[in-house]
């Protein structure tokens, strides 16, 4: 239903500018066809506010900068048609993240922290051969890293999870998933008691309190309450054994 | 490049040592994590089973008082009752404890919660809100019925009706109410936490679920008050 009438709330405030106090700013449009939260916002900028800052890059759902919160709930601008919105939107910048300034926040960090935390690399069990063939894998495997390797960083998942609001150090459902694509790798060799330390903690596994926000939330419907659940299972069983056991084992075989 | 050595090439070969998670002095040991949230969702299963067997034994008063006379004093006469009852009793301060170390306890962490609530209004998460919420209503008048029951043994159909036609009803009502919510989404939370259950299909199969229990614990409760008022 093309040219409805559009409100749109935003929420502005630059952290950096000492004289900026936080604060939400009404804009009008008129509706077009087909249009996204992204022509929007972007009509905004063009026609009515220069300074509105907000990120958006590939428009296409793929490099996950774009998340924001449309009404409450964390979505991607390029991805959300405003036909499925009413016609008062309120715009707020993801919670949790640092605010870079109105819509745009500092996702890349965090991942690249999360990243770094859970070993968001494969643990070569033999140095690397470049001469040697490939390892072959099968079909199962491969399509079940692809999967979980799909995760595009956009930040919903944290942003909708109620356990990352009042934990700022969880890793989230974003970090569980890598922390499942690593092991799921059979080129990964990381040992257990790595894994064990990293998932086992309230900062892990055992932070979430399966609210499943992240599942609902997800852009790219990526299978996490599944993922969480399979790592809380294993985790849970390997708690249950000798802690020598779990130690000593150079693979996370506890986790296959 | 710190450790790297170069192959023929002349790529730097570098291998990154595996690092094991940070750690402060005030976390708990994994182990005792990992057996805390398992304790967590096995107390609460084991509630909802007590529960169910609870409602089993009191849907005797269907049938009449004698039948629930009958079955009460056979609990009491082979000590089944004296010696579930303070098994019980433990379960349920454990399972208080443990649902209570999930909970914001800090006023700051608590008004995020709320906050996050209300912008978000995700259905699930504000079941996870009435958890609390039930839980501590739930302690409060489980202990007034624990008390009030265990101290005035045996347990006798009239003694029951009486007490719940005269004093109770306004206790009764929201205390089977608030059981079989509180247990369907701890269950509903349970399925999805350890086995990542399809949610879509297990809300039908609890809401039909939690209708019957819900019908059959208020049919208990009007056989009582019957009981009670005919006195
Ligand atoms: S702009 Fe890249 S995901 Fe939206």
């Amino acid at each position: 239903m093309p040219d409805r009438e559009l409100r749109f709330r935003v929420f502005r405030h630059n952290p950096f500018d000492p004289e900026s106090t936080p604060r939400m700013v009404q804009f009008q449009l008129t509706e077009t066809p087909r249009m996204t939260l992204f022509t929007a916002l972007t009509r905004i900028r063009e026609e009515l506010e220069p300074s509105l800052q907000f990120d958006i890059v590939c428009r296409a759902a793929v490099c996950g900068s774009c998340a924001i919160l449309v009404n409450g709930k964390p979505r991607l601008a390029c991805r959300t048609r405003i036909e499925t919105l009413p016609n008062d939107i309120t715009l707020m910048p993801l919670p949790f993240f640092k605010l870079v300034a109105d819509l745009s926040v500092d996702t890349g960090q965090w991942f690249r922290d999360m990243g770094t935390r859970v070993q968001s690399w494969i643990n070569a069990r033999e140095p690397f051969d470049p001469n040697a063939e490939e390892a072959r894998m099968s079909n199962e495997t491969a399509a079940e890293i692809y999967e979980l390797d799909r995760c595009i960083e956009c930040g919903c998942c944290v942003a909708a999870c109620g356990a990352a609001q009042m934990n700022p150090e969880y890793l989230g459902a974003a970090g569980m998933l890598r922390i499942a694509r690593f092991l799921a790798d059979p080129r990964d060799g990381r040992p257990e008691a790595a894994v064990f330390d990293v998932v086992s903690t309230e900062e892990g596994i055992f932070g979430c309190i399966g609210l499943a926000a992240c599942e609902d939330y997800c852009p790219k419907d990526l299978p996490l309450t599944s993922r969480l659940a399979y790592l809380r299972r294993k985790t849970a069983l390997l708690a249950l054994r000798k802690s020598s056991q779990v130690e000593e084992s150079t693979v996370a075989d506890g986790y296959a | 490049m710190d450790g790297g050595e170069t192959d023929e090439k002349g790529l730097v070969m570098v291998t990154l040592p595996v690092q094991r998670a940070r750690r402060t002095a005030f976390t708990l040991p994994p182990r005792v994590l990992a057996l805390l949230d398992i304790s967590l969702s096995i107390s609460g299963a084991a509630l909802s089973l007590f529960m169910i067997m609870h409602l089993g034994l009191l849907l005797t008063i269907l049938f009449g008082e004698g039948t629930l006379d009958e079955l009460a004093g056979f609990l009491e006469r082979y000590y089944l009752l004296q010696a579930g009852a303070p098994f019980v009793v433990l379960l349920l301060i454990a399972h208080v404890f443990l649902a209570a170390r999930r909970t914001p306890s800090s006023f700051q962490r608590q008004w995020t919660l709320i906050q996050h609530l209300g912008r978000t209004r995700h259905p699930d998460t504000w079941t996870w809100a009435f958890q609390i919420l039930s839980g501590v209503a739930l302690l409060a008048i489980a202990s007034i019925h624990l008390w009030v029951v265990l101290t005035d043994l045996p347990i006798e159909a009239d003694k029951s009706g009486l007490r719940i036609f005269r004093e109770y009803l306004w206790l009764y009502i929201p205390f089977v109410v608030l059981v079989e919510s509180h247990m369907t989404f701890g269950v509903y939370r349970l399925a999805v936490k350890w086995f990542g259950t399809a949610r879509g299909k297990t809300h039908v199969v609890l809401g039909i679920w939690t209708a019957l229990l819900l019908s059959l614990g208020i049919a208990v409760l009007i056989s009582f008050y019957r009981v009670g008022s005919d006195l």
